[in-house]
């Protein structure tokens, strides 16, 4: 896996095929590396594709759970997040994010475990799947990075 | 209790505030790294942390009226170890035992130092108290 902390700009389809991606593509790495069972051979197509499906539906659910519970109504009621040292999200970042989310549900990408508001005004998206962690991270500036973590190093950092 | 003037000592216990709202603590979820993300103003000199020495957890909790918190615990020798410095920075005669980690700061908030010290800060955290609900006045 390439190890870069280099920031550069990158196209809206190259990032498409790189979000909330990694966390699969690494953790199977790392996975197979550990000696992981296979499936009996025969099985392996049926039951693939009936996972497959369960699990785009489990995501596209997770989707509209975060813009309706959570993006939706944050933007409804910003005070509730209001707190000593904590700036909400603008309404500006909030729509970005919707927007995002949105795409990626229809886009049928995996779903996020976590969505929370940074103290800066500034929105993170986060999936993990052992010490392999991607983020999206919407700044108040108005700029939109992707991370990469493996464990607590940066290792991938690009703006999009 | 403790003299404010006394330097952080390896064994002493330190407390994070965290805000129930934010969702960076939940019982399922665990911790999450924007609990040490600082502001871009108020933390100038460097994270805000309390001495475990100088006031209990619940008095740790303490925000604003009608809100709740939760509280991180983590130990200063771990953060030590691996290299965060902890500052004490007694605010006078209120908070006698207030600290701050000036490693991560309003400056430096968005490099991947301070991203990566973050989620080190995180995989230190012993436990997390809570949520205790600050009176309403």
């Amino acid at each position: 896996m390439a190890v870069t902390k280099e920031k550069r700009a990158i196209g809206s389809e190259e990032l498409q095929d790189v979000v909330f991606t990694r966390v699969n593509t690494e953790a199977s790495v790392l996975r197979e590396e550990g000696g992981a069972s296979q499936d009996p051979p025969g099985c392996a197509d049926e039951a693939t594709g009936i996972r497959e499906t369960e699990r785009a539906s489990a995501w596209r659910e997770a989707w509209e759970e975060v813009i309706d519970h959570m993006l939706i109504a944050w933007g409804c009621d910003p005070e509730q997040l209001e707190d000593e040292g904590i700036d909400p999200p603008t309404r500006k970042t909030i729509l970005r994010a919707i927007r995002l989310a949105q795409a990626f549900r229809d886009e049928g990408r995996p779903a996020p475990d976590s969505v929370v508001p940074d103290p800066n005004k500034g929105i993170v998206f986060e999936r993990r799947d052992g010490d392999v962690s991607e983020v999206l991270y919407l700044w108040e500036d108005g700029t939109t990075e992707y991370q990469l973590f493996l464990g607590t190093r940066l290792v991938e950092r690009r703006t999009l | 209790m403790g003299d404010e003037s006394e330097p952080i000592t390896d064994d002493e216990w330190l407390y994070r505030r965290v805000p129930a709202s934010t969702g960076w603590y939940s019982h399922e979820t665990g911790l999450k790294p924007e609990a040490f993300a600082p502001h871009k103003t108020e933390d100038a000199t460097g994270l805000s942390i309390s001495r475990a020495k100088f006031k209990t957890i619940a008095e740790a909790a303490k925000g604003r009226p009608g809100k709740s918190y939760y509280v991180a615990i983590l130990s200063a020798g771990d953060l030590q170890k691996q290299g965060i410095v902890v500052a004490s920075r007694p605010l006078l005669p209120n908070d006698p035992g207030h600290a701050e980690l000036p490693d991560l700061n309003s400056s430096n908030r968005k490099t991947a130092e301070t991203l990566e010290r973050q989620r080190i800060l995180v995989s230190l955290c012993l436990r997390v108290e809570g949520p205790f609900a600050t009176a309403e006045e």
